[in-house]
């Protein structure tokens, strides 16, 4: 009886043989022992086992061709005893020669190879003993391009009605390169710096970004987002890709702890505003690390014509970190400098062991309707890896300046997604379609662990400020980047195109907002071509100064006395005044930190605090004949 | 057009121009803009102009078309000019011209280059009702009389006229500058200075013959005006703002021209006397027993027949002078200033009344070239004692500036920097009475008030002149034109509120060139968290936007 073991390994050769093959397989393997086949399974079991005995098994080794040596090479050398088809032929490119079939496919008469596998997986004995011999197979390669073609030749196709043929060719589209290792550290600080000046509203529950708060990214994004707006030629046919790199930094830096949520706006964390005044490479470093890490958003899910993926498909969904990481480590695994085609490094992802899949049962994940569209039938599941790829390239790790990216219009950019149900009147699958090559940048190595340290490339930062002693800062300098724009908003106030001036009451409200004046000074030292005037450094030393005169004590509460003689016993009581202090003539201001204990203590003094509206109550009538002894009462 | 780096203008769409000193062709944009462009601020590093109306006129009053102003802005401009300043300037320079007033056979003419501009300024509610007399489609008849306000109403409009209808001849005065001055030491007019007087006079041409020179304080504006008397040769009227300024103007019209002292006279609260040469003040012509009674005393103004009237500080004439120079729109008139900014803003009037600018020195040149000195201001900060920042804080807003600004910790800091500068020549100047009355007496100096007669004020000038004092205490009548060459040290215990003009006056008294070519000092003595340090903070900007480099020192920190 066939005895199945949880992870489908098959202990020994002969469990392999007597278990996993029926008689007329062990009879066709036999064959190659060139020895008399008895009838019995037992027996014919005995005699392979036999022939793959001692070193015998060596020579079987030898008889195989090199595809198929390559393919015992890589079980004997995994830390699994399955083959794994598809990674074998992502690596090699073909299956290896597994036997003959009839035209049905079914096997006729196996080939060698199959003395080392059984449905697929090898006998743990039997790799313990080929490990002896068998040489580990080489390395997975990806294939890298120096530099970029000008253009990508797309293939099209339509329907000659006059000819009634159908015509083919293909048509150049540009590409475009997009260079992040630089972009991406100018636009981290414009991005604090938008935070940092309230612009920046996110869904409290979704935690994405506004319609109106990608704008206000998108113009501060060095060029603009990937794919600037087009107009719409058709409400049926919007080629629009949408936001990218303005839809991810806020993602990424709330994913990194960089701003959280208050409110509906995004404000910068402790971690937020040191990232300010720090390099902004180690910044991007540990943004990196986190978003691999988040669970605050599958990329999947900006796949928009992929339906489902918070109803029922969702549970069939896999972990978010292991994606992510099978994706670095590939990507860690790739050259720097040298273009990779994203054809070739979902080959590669493959062929490393790096391959990933984004849900286990694509059938509730669905292209217009659920029942129409599944992904479920043949292919969805590969476009779903795929686009999910492309997603975490394009907009999280290119964003983060860990790769370049040469991209197209995404929409005609792939036609693999047209054999799947309901997507007829889709102009791209994803937006992300458009990435057609990149490659890994020098922070890229830096992030995936290739380089131990990360040399900074000199940045073009030509001082673009001057302070003057009348407190204006100019920025005739070099070109204000839009960071220092947004900061410059902030601290001061703008009086023309291009100066603002320092002011005192805003430099107030600026560190009432929690923004240290220290931010302000370094800020305008890094900035300025000129040393900072006597004048300028005086007026923040006195704002930090005043800043801290007064401090916020909390809430309290103040108390009415019925007449200053009362407010000041109570004032003064000894037991009391530890719990309140006279403000005024009739009132007291008791913190709300002792409220409990000044009532206790007023309880033993002889008074209590009314509560509501009080009544006064009026003095008893004299009675006739009593002497005067009533005396008002008040102010 | 793309980004020139090296250039050093920043033209914004607000029509402000940005001047990088750092750049390297930083001097010829400056040459080249500064006709059209009044300069506004001038701090370390970055200077600010403006192109307003009334800069775009001057510049077209002295010949420079709207297109050498525009190619100017474009050769020297380091980002694209915005369109909307291309159309304003050419706009703004197009008007200037666009109505002439000249004479013909003895009548005064309006002439407009349109027809449309004439319909225009004749429905005007100001211009219109001195264009009622019409000649042609194009000119109108003007009453004489109404020259001066025809001009203002222009200007208002939008239209500023050019006046080509020429002067009057006064009578003649000769009066030539001497080559050694009366005390014996060489004199000669300075070449910024004899420029300034020829674009004032333009040769006796109805093109010029009234216009405003600006010239940093210390930079001899008095000389300007006698140079302009000598080009002129006929009887002058000086307003000036006091009578000390009376008496300086006197003093150098002695020591530097031909006229005999018989030849001067005053037209003063003392002595109210005319001459071929008259000085007197605003104050007495603007004097009036009442607010509804007349200003009996401008009718110096047609006393004689003026060939020069000279306005001294013109930034500060008053109103009623305004009313009256009005009328006088056919005598040659010379405005000296330092600065055109009226804290009133009635530049406008300026501009039509007395005439367009037609000179301009920048201040830096002349302290290269040591003819202005070079000044070091220091904000001291003077913390209060206990019991004065209690009674500061309970008192009213008012009062307590006062309280503040007689910080009695002043004094002790006060005498530090006197022992600081004992070699100086030091000018106290404060606020309030009673306080630079007792420093007076603590420090043992001389005191000049408002109430000190003119004769011993003088002596006290005389006295520091020749070296026998030290320092002066003053109250804030040491503002305005006391010409007290020798000081280098200018200590001010307290100043009026925000007063930028009086700050910059103040420091005008320490930018004489020393001989040995040392640095003036101007000190201003705050008290700490103050509504005296919010004052001091607006007057140290309008310092540092004239180009002074200021430093903010605190009591007691090291």
């Amino acid at each position: 009886m066939k005895r199945y073991y949880s992870d489908g390994r098959i202990p020994t050769l002969e469990v392999a043989l007597t278990e996993h093959m029926n008689v007329g397989d062990l009879k066709k393997l036999a064959k190659y022992t060139n020895q008399n086949i008895p009838t019995r399974k037992a027996d014919i079991a005995a005699v392979i086992k036999r022939f793959l005995d001692g070193e015998r098994l060596k020579s079987v080794w030898q008889g195989l061709d090199d595809l198929q040596r390559a393919a015992v090479a890589e079980v004997v050398h995994s830390s699994s005893t399955h083959f794994l088809a598809d990674r074998f032929v992502a690596k090699y490119g073909r299956s290896p020669n597994w036997g003959s079939t009839d035209k049905y496919g079914y096997p006729r008469m196996p080939s060698p190879l199959a003395f080392f596998f059984y449905g697929g997986v090898m006998p743990d004995d039997l790799k313990a003993r080929l490990k002896t011999f068998v040489p580990e197979p080489a390395q997975a390669k990806v294939n890298t391009m120096p530099g970029l073609p000008a253009a990508c030749e797309l293939p099209w196709s339509r329907w000659n009605s006059k000819t009634r043929t159908e015509e083919k060719g293909t048509e150049e589209v540009p590409l475009v390169v997009h260079q992040t290792e630089l972009t991406a550290q100018r636009e981290l600080p414009s991005v604090l710096r938008l935070i940092d000046s309230g612009k920046v509203s996110v869904s409290d529950k979704t935690r994405r970004p506004s319609a109106a708060t990608i704008k206000a990214i998108t113009n501060v994004l060095e060029g603009g987002d990937y794919y600037p707006v087009l107009p719409v030629k058709s409400k049926w046919r919007d080629e629009n890709a949408g936001p990218i790199r303005a839809f991810a930094w806020p993602l990424i830096l709330q994913a990194g702890g960089i701003a959280q949520l208050s409110g509906s706006k995004l404000q910068l964390t402790k971690a937020g505003r040191k990232a300010l005044s720090e390099p902004t490479a180690e910044t991007l470093h540990k943004l990196w690390s986190k978003w691999i890490d988040t669970t605050l958003l599958d990329e999947l899910s900006r796949i928009e014509c992929v339906k489902g993926q918070t109803g029922q498909g969702k549970r069939g969904l896999t972990a978010l970190s292991p994606r992510r990481n099978a994706i670095a480590d590939t990507l860690a695994k790739c050259p720097a400098g040298r273009w990779i085609s994203t054809d070739e490094f979902r080959r590669f992802v493959c062929a490393s062991g790096n391959d990933f899949t984004v849900c286990h049962n694509a059938w509730n994940l669905y292209i217009v309707e659920k029942h129409y569209g599944s992904l479920g039938y043949e292919g969805g599941a590969r476009i779903l890896d795929e686009r999910y790829l492309l997603a975490f390239l394009l907009e999280y790790a290119a964003t983060l300046g860990v790769i370049d990216v040469a991209l197209i219009p995404p929409a005609g950019a792939r036609s693999d997604y047209g054999g799947l149900w309901g997507t007829d009147e889709l102009v791209y699958f994803s937006r992300y379609d458009g990435l057609v090559y990149f490659r890994i940048t020098a922070l890229g190595t830096y992030f995936l662990g290739a380089e131990t340290e990360y040399q900074p490339v000199p940045m073009a930062t030509k001082p673009a400020l001057s302070v003057l002693p009348n407190l204006e800062i100019t920025a005739i300098g070099a070109e204000l980047g839009q960071g220092d724009r947004i900061a410059l908003d902030t601290y001061a106030i703008q009086v023309s195109d291009l100066v603002w001036r320092l002011d005192q009451a805003k430099l107030l409200a600026t560190v009432e907002e929690g923004r240290p004046i220290d931010e302000v000074r370094e800020f305008l030292t890094a900035r300025s071509s000129v040393a900072i005037p006597d004048v300028v450094a005086r007026l923040l030393d006195d704002v930090a100064a005043r800043s801290t005169k007064i401090r916020d004590l909390g809430l309290a509460r103040i108390v009415e006395c019925a007449d200053p003689a009362l407010a000041a016993l109570i004032a003064n009581d000894s037991r009391t005044r530890r719990y309140c202090m006279l403000a005024g003539k009739r009132h007291l201001v008791v913190p709300a930190s002792s409220e409990a204990a000044f009532k206790r203590a007023l309880r033993d003094v002889g008074y209590l605090v009314a509560t509501g509206e009080v009544k006064v109550a009026k003095p008893r009538r004299k009675a006739p004949g009593e002497k005067s002894a009533a005396h008002s009462v008040g102010d | 057009m793309s980004v020139c780096p090296d250039n050093a203008l920043v033209v914004q769409s607000d029509c402000s121009v940005l001047l990088d000193l750092h750049s390297p062709r930083a001097a010829k944009a400056r040459k080249a803009i500064a006709p059209f462009a009044e300069l506004v601020k001038r701090p370390e590093h970055i200077h600010t102009y403006r192109l307003t109306p009334l800069s775009i006129w001057n510049a077209r009053a002295v010949g420079l078309t709207a297109d050498e102003m525009v190619a100017a802005l474009h050769e020297h401009s380091r980002y694209p000019v915005p369109e909307n300043v291309d159309r304003t300037v050419l706009d703004l320079a197009r008007r200037y011209g666009c109505v002439v007033i000249t004479r013909e056979q003895g009548i005064l003419r309006c002439t407009c280059g349109e027809e449309a501009i004439a319909e225009l300024l004749s429905r005007d509610r100001k211009a219109g009702k001195y264009l009622a007399d019409r000649i042609d489609d194009t000119s109108f008849r003007v009453d004489p009389r109404y020259r001066g306000m025809l001009k203002q109403a222009l200007v208002s409009a939008g239209y500023p006229a050019e006046d080509l209808a020429g002067y009057v001849n006064g009578e003649a005065l000769d009066v030539s500058l001497r080559d050694r001055t009366i005390s014996g030491t060489p004199f000669s007019v300075r070449e910024y200075q004899r420029q300034a007087a020829e674009s004032f006079y333009a040769s006796g041409s109805a093109r010029g013959g009234s216009g405003v020179v600006v010239l940093p304080c210390g930079a001899g504006k008095t000389i300007v005006g006698l140079a302009a008397m000598e080009m002129v040769g006929q009887t002058t009227l000086v307003l000036t703002t006091s009578l000390t300024s009376v008496t300086q103007w006197r003093r150098e019209i002695c020591d530097k021209t031909s006229l005999l002292p018989g030849e001067i006279a005053q037209y003063t609260g003392e002595q109210k006397s005319t001459g071929p040469v008259t000085l007197t003040t605003y104050q007495i012509l603007t004097w009036r027993s009442d607010r509804e009674s007349d200003f009996p005393h401008l009718e110096l103004f047609r006393a004689r027949s003026w060939g020069l009237i000279i306005y001294d500080e013109v930034h500060l004439l008053p109103a009623p002078v305004f009313r009256a120079t009005a009328d006088l729109q056919a005598r040659r008139r010379l405005g000296l200033t330092a600065t055109l900014v009226r804290e009133d803003n009635r530049e406008g009037d300026v501009f039509a009344l007395i005439g367009p600018k037609r000179f301009d020195v920048p201040w830096r040149d002349l302290e290269r070239q040591n003819w202005i000195a070079s000044a070091r201001c220091v904000e001291e900060r003077i913390p209060m004692s206990q019991e004065r920042r209690m009674e500061y804080a309970l008192a009213n807003r008012r009062a307590q500036f006062r309280i503040a600004a007689e910080n009695p910790a002043k004094m002790d800091r006060l005498r530090q920097l006197l022992e600081q500068h004992e070699e100086g020549r030091v000018l106290i100047i404060g606020e309030y009475i009673a306080q630079v009355e007792v420093i007076a007496k603590q420090i043992g100096a001389p005191l000049v008030t408002g109430k000190t007669p003119q004769a011993a004020r003088e002596q006290i000038y005389d006295r520091f002149h020749r070296g026998e004092l030290r320092s002066i205490v003053l109250s804030k009548v040491g503002n305005f034109a006391i010409d007290l060459p020798d000081a280098d040290v200018l200590i001010q215990v307290s100043g009026m509120f925000g007063s930028r003009q009086e700050e910059a006056q103040r420091l005008g008294r320490i930018l004489r060139p020393k001989a040995d070519g040392r640095t003036a000092h101007f000190f201003t003595l705050v008290s700490c968290d103050t509504r005296e340090e919010e004052f001091a903070h607006h007057r140290k900007l309008f310092l540092t936007e004239q180009g002074y480099s200021y430093q903010v020192v605190i009591a007691g920190e090291p």
